[in-house]
C-alpha cells in the first residue's frame, strides 16, 4: 500500500489536525485555535481596510493635502509613541511649545484653537514616530526660536543664559569685596586713630596737615573711651 | 571701590534701558518669519464653496498672494474691498489665494456672497496649513514668487501700497 503525501505545504492547522490528533480534548482545542486565528486575520483584515481608507479618504479622494513634517524634518527617527506614554509626552513637549496667538502661554496650557491645534499636531507627529529634536525643528522651521519658551544656547541667546550668572558672579565679588573692606577699616579708621597712642604735645591740637591727628570732640569728652584709651596706653 | 560700584550700576542700568526700549517698542505678537527666503510649504486644500481642490504648485510660474483671514476678525473685512479689487485689476498675472483661519465654510461662503469672491479660498483643516506657515494671527499675508518661493510676509490688514510694494518684490 503506498501512502500518497502532498508535496505542498500545508497550513499549520491541518499538519497538526493530521498529525497530533490524540483524542476529543485535542480536537476542541485545535478547532478553538482554528477559529482564533480566523477571527484574527479578519480582523487584522478589517483593520488593514480602515487605515487604507483613512489614508485614502485624507489624502487621494478629496486630493486634499496639507503640508507635512516629513517635508521639513525627514523621514521619523525616533519609536511611535501610543497610550498613555503618548497623551504624558504629548504634554511634557506641549509644556515647552510657545502658543504663537496667546501671552506667553505654552500650548499645554492655553484653551485657544490654535494651541489644541498645535497640540494635536504634537500628539500626531509622535506617534508617527519623529523624534523630539524632529517636532521642535518643524515648529521652528514655521515660528523661528519664538515658539521655544526655552531659548537655545546660541547667538544672541548665549546672552539669556550668560548674563544671569554673570550677574551672580559679579554680585558675590562686590559682596566679599564689601565685607573684605568693612574687616580692615577699624585699623585705618578714625576711632582706631584714637585710639592709637598720641603724644602729650600732640593730643588736641591740629598737626601739620590740618585735623587728623587730632581725636574727635566726643572722644575727648567720653569718660569711658579715656579709661579704655588709658588702659591701651599703659595696661594699667 | 564705590567707582567701580557705580559704575558697573550705570552699565546694568543702561543696558535695561536699551533692552526695555527695544522690546516695549515691539510687538508682542509679531514674529519674525524664517520662511522668507524659503520655499512655501506645498498643499492642497478644499475651495470654500465647492468640492475642486486647489493645488498651490499649480501656480507656480505666477507670483501668488496667500492670505490667511478669518469672518470674526475685523481688520479682515476691512482689507477684503483691497484684496478683491487688486485681484480683479491684476488678472491672470498675480494669483490670489484666500486661506480660512479658524472659521466656519458657511460663515466664509456668506461673507463672500455679500463682499464679493474674486479668487479662491481654502479650507484648512485643523490649522495644519497655517501651522506650516507659522501663522499668528489674521490677517497675515504672504508674498510667493514665481518659483514658490515666499518672498515676503505681512501682519495686518493689506492697504493698496502694502500690496503693490511687496507684490514688487513678488514679480522681481
Amino acid at each position: 500500500m503506498s501512502i500518497h503525501r502532498d508535496p505542498s505545504p500545508r497550513r499549520s492547522g491541518e499538519k497538526v489536525a493530521e498529525g497530533r490528533i490524540r483524542g476529543r480534548a485535542d480536537r476542541r482545542d485545535i478547532n478553538r485555535k482554528s477559529t482564533m486565528s480566523r477571527t484574527a486575520i479578519v480582523l487584522m483584515s478589517i483593520l488593514l481596510a480602515l487605515v487604507a481608507l483613512a489614508a485614502i479618504a485624507q489624502q487621494d479622494v478629496q486630493g486634499v493635502k496639507v503640508p507635512d513634517a516629513e517635508q521639513f524634518v525627514g523621514k521619523p527617527r525616533g519609536t511611535p509613541l501610543t497610550g498613555d506614554e503618548l497623551t504624558r509626552h504629548t504634554q511634557e513637549l506641549a509644556a515647552t511649545l510657545r502658543c504663537p496667538v496667546c501671552q506667553g502661554l505654552a500650548i499645554a496650557d492655553s484653551p485657544s484653537e490654535m494651541a489644541t491645534n498645535m497640540k494635536g499636531q504634537v500628539r500626531e507627529l509622535l506617534s508617527r514616530g519623529f523624534s523630539d529634536k524632529q517636532i521642535y525643528k518643524y515648529f521652528e522651521h514655521s515660528y523661528g526660536q519664538f515658539v521655544l519658551l526655552s531659548p537655545k544656547f546660541q547667538g544672541v541667546n548665549t546672552l539669556v543664559w550668560v548674563l544671569p550668572v554673570l550677574a551672580l558672579a559679579i554680585g558675590v565679588i562686590i559682596v566679599f569685596s564689601k565685607i573684605r573692606s568693612l574687616e580692615k577699616a577699624p585699623a585705618a579708621s578714625p576711632v582706631s586713630d584714637g585710639l592709637s597712642n598720641p603724644s602729650p604735645g600732640q593730643a588736641g591740637k591740629p598737626d601739620e596737615e590740618g585735623q587728623a591727628g587730632k581725636p574727635a570732640p566726643h572722644e575727648e569728652e567720653d569718660p569711658y573711651l579715656a579709661r579704655v584709651r588709658e588702659l591701651v596706653k599703659g595696661d594699667k | 571701590m564705590n567707582r567701580t560700584v557705580l559704575a558697573i550700576g550705570i552699565v546694568i542700568a543702561l543696558a535695561l534701558v536699551v533692552v526695555l526700549y527695544f522690546g516695549l517698542g515691539k510687538d508682542p505678537q509679531h514674529i519674525d518669519s524664517p520662511l522668507v527666503g524659503r520655499p512655501a510649504p506645498d498643499f492642497a486644500l478644499k475651495a470654500v464653496g465647492s468640492d475642486e481642490t486647489i493645488d498651490l504648485a499649480q501656480y507656480r510660474g505666477k507670483p501668488v498672494v496667500l492670505n490667511f483671514w478669518a469672518t470674526w476678525c475685523r481688520p479682515c473685512w476691512d482689507e477684503h474691498p483691497t484684496l478683491t479689487a487688486t485681484a480683479q485689476s491684476a488678472g491672470n498675472q498675480v494669483q490670489f489665494l484666500g486661506v480660512v483661519f479658524q472659521d466656519d465654510e458657511s460663515k466664509i461662503v456668506d461673507f463672500l456672497r455679500q463682499r464679493g469672491w474674486a479668487y479662491p479660498t481654502l479650507v484648512d483643516e485643523k490649522g495644519k496649513t497655517a501651522i506650516a506657515y507659522g501663522v499668528g494671527g489674521v490677517p497675515e499675508t504672504f508674498f510667493l514668487n514665481k518659483n514658490g518661493t515666499i518672498v515676503a510676509k505681512f501682519e495686518g490688514p493689506m492697504t493698496p501700497d502694502i500690496i503693490e510694494e511687496n507684490l514688487a518684490k513678488a514679480m522681481r
